[in-house]
């Protein structure tokens, strides 16, 4: 797919453009959805026009506290283990799961 | 006496579970749609064996939050059939504590609303009148505790998604600081605003369920133990002589003005009693909901990459892999795509500088703001809701109309701060009285909602 023309400031968003960035996002949209979400982006960006191109104001101390780190010590995976993964499967025989196939 | 306390104090006395907890069991039938997976009989009647400090209650936990062997599906298509193979931290600490978990709630699909009507598994009715919405995006956690069919409720909060229910249903809840509660085990929409919530009846009924919530959790590094307690101890020992309150005067635009009214009748209360009201701005404020929004788009966008039907979701038919995966992702619904498609437009080389940079720049406005304005005064008064809920089907279709409902709560997000709504009282439809505080003051801020359930 050809990259769109990118819109001037205050240019309305183009259909075009919703389906290059569908794309990118791996969204799938029907003509329909793409005439909505043109709509709906023009429309909500228009109305966040206030916080566009905000410049960056003097920094200031973070109010937030620093997060601690923790204690260099090797231990194993953290995670489940794999009787408790192979628990959640719904279709299984013994220790024999049925997956989707891949492609 | 606090409600909840009272029915700990008697299921401690009696080693009992919960009437809630049978009133499930017996009504299956949830007419107010307010579960989403509620939890077999077995674990709803046996009996209790641990005196913890949530010995017996009825507890229900927000779908998008992980219960070992329970399903999660985040109220998606998507994740329709996931069971989730561990216990966010939170519930691993409810579970400790003798808490039952009585069934997964409903929510707007991926948290990401404000009505709870946007669901895979249809909406979320409110309790009060069903004709209405319970608000989002933690609409069955509101409306299960509304309702009286749990004792109390875990939410999460990204932008007002626990106190939004609590002022449409008329319940008490508490976004804690950003850090006090791990979100290990959420599935996440926007990771540097969000966490889990306590939703209760009562303001002791939320202090109790964050007591547990709250503290360092080796799996979330934002975590700290730094103000994490039992919030339960000296609930009532607030003393309002010289107590500062701010109205901030930017907070009050746009609302009904009845609930203007109404948080101003309970400022005069605390005033009444010996604190002081005065009137505070914080400019920056007017940038709040563009830049969540545009914040979470971002990160949302990024967030949901891994739906794909192959690390996470159903498996879509293709030829390639990005085929399958657009096939997959075409089951989310209207509000999910549009975030989608927005956080990656406003994201891309070409356009973050204007938008998503500029988002980042406005938050450290806010924040910078709300520091000043919470130099001047201990605590901040606003509604939560700019109007009290809304009719089904009367927004979803307006993504702004919808949107603006955020306008008052997603400023304490931005700002890392507590934020509680407790009821404001009156006539009509419940509304919500919103206290926010600094950073790290969660013990304040529950202290000054219990004030005003005791003065109202």
């Amino acid at each position: 797919m050809s990259k769109p023309r990118r819109e001037e400031a205050g240019e309305a968003i183009s259909a075009d453009t919703v389906r290059h960035v569908a794309a990118i996002a791996r969204l799938r949209l029907s003509d329909d959805e793409v005439e909505r979400l043109k709509r709906e982006a023009q429309l909500i960006l228009a109305h966040f026009d206030a916080v566009k191109d905000t410049p960056p104001g003097e920094e200031e101390g973070s109010t937030r506290p620093a997060p601690p780190f923790r204690d260099d010590v090797p231990r194993g995976p953290d995670r489940p283990s794999v009787n408790e993964m192979v628990e959640t499967f719904k279709k299984k025989k013994d220790r024999r799961l049925m997956v989707p196939r891949g492609l | 006496m606090m409600k909840t306390k009272a029915l700990v104090e008697d299921l401690r006395r009696a080693w009992g579970n919960s009437h809630a907890m049978r009133r499930l069991a017996e009504s299956r039938a949830d007419r107010l749609n307010a579960f989403i997976t509620t939890a077999d009989a077995a674990r709803l009647e046996a009996p209790a064996d641990n005196m913890g400090r949530l010995a017996g209650l009825a507890i229900g936990v927000k779908d998008n939050i992980a219960v070992r062997g329970m399903r999660m599906t985040c109220a998606s298509a998507m994740l329709s059939d996931y069971v989730a193979p561990y216990d966010a931290t939170v519930v691993e600490r409810i579970v400790l504590e003798g808490g039952r978990i009585v069934g997964k709630t409903n929510l707007d699909e991926f948290a990401c609303g404000s009505s709870g009507e946007s669901s895979h598994f249809g909406p979320t009715l409110n309790p009060i009148d069903v004709t209405r919405v319970p608000g989002g995006s933690s609409s069955g956690s509101g409306a299960a505790v509304a309702g009286g069919l749990v004792d109390i409720a875990v939410g999460s909060d990204t932008g007002g998604s626990v106190r939004c229910p609590a002022a449409f249903c008329g319940v008490v809840a508490m976004k804690p600081s950003y850090g006090l509660v791990s979100r290990y085990g959420l599935a996440d929409m926007c990771m540097s605003l969000e966490g889990p919530a306590p939703m209760a009846p009562d303001v002791y009924g939320c202090a109790l369920l964050l007591s547990v919530m709250a503290g360092r959790d080796e799996r979330d590094l934002i975590t700290s133990d730094a103000v994490a307690s039992d919030f339960t101890t000296d609930l009532d020992a607030l003393d309002l002589d010289g107590f500062r309150i701010g109205l901030p005067i930017e907070f009050f635009d746009g609302v009904e003005p009845e609930i203007v009214e109404n948080v101003r009748s309970a400022a005069d209360r605390f005033a009444s009693k010996g604190a002081i009201v005065t009137d505070v701005s914080i400019p920056a404020s007017k940038k709040s909901l563009a830049a969540y929004y545009l914040l979470t788009y971002s990160e949302f966008a990024s967030a949901m990459q891994r739906y794909d039907g192959f690390r996470y979701g159903v498996r879509g038919d293709g030829k390639s892999p990005s085929e399958a995966a657009g096939a997959s992702r075409s089951v989310f619904g209207r509000e999910v795509k549009r975030r989608i498609l927005l956080g990656t437009y406003v994201t891309m080389r070409e356009h973050r500088d204007s938008w998503y940079t500029a988002a980042l720049n406005a938050r450290r406005l806010v924040r910078r703001d709300f520091a000043k304005a919470l130099a001047e005064v201990d605590v901040l008064f606003a509604p939560t809701m700019p109007f009290p809920a809304f009719k089904l089907g009367s927004r979803i279709e307006d993504p702004v109309k919808m949107y603006a409902a955020d306008v008052l709560t997603v400023s304490a997000n931005l700002a890392g701060s507590p934020a509680g709504s407790v009821p404001l009282g009156g006539n009509g439809l419940p509304t919500g009285l919103q206290v926010m505080g600094r950073p790290g003051d969660d013990r304040l801020v529950l202290q000054t909602m219990r004030k005003w359930e005791t003065l109202r």
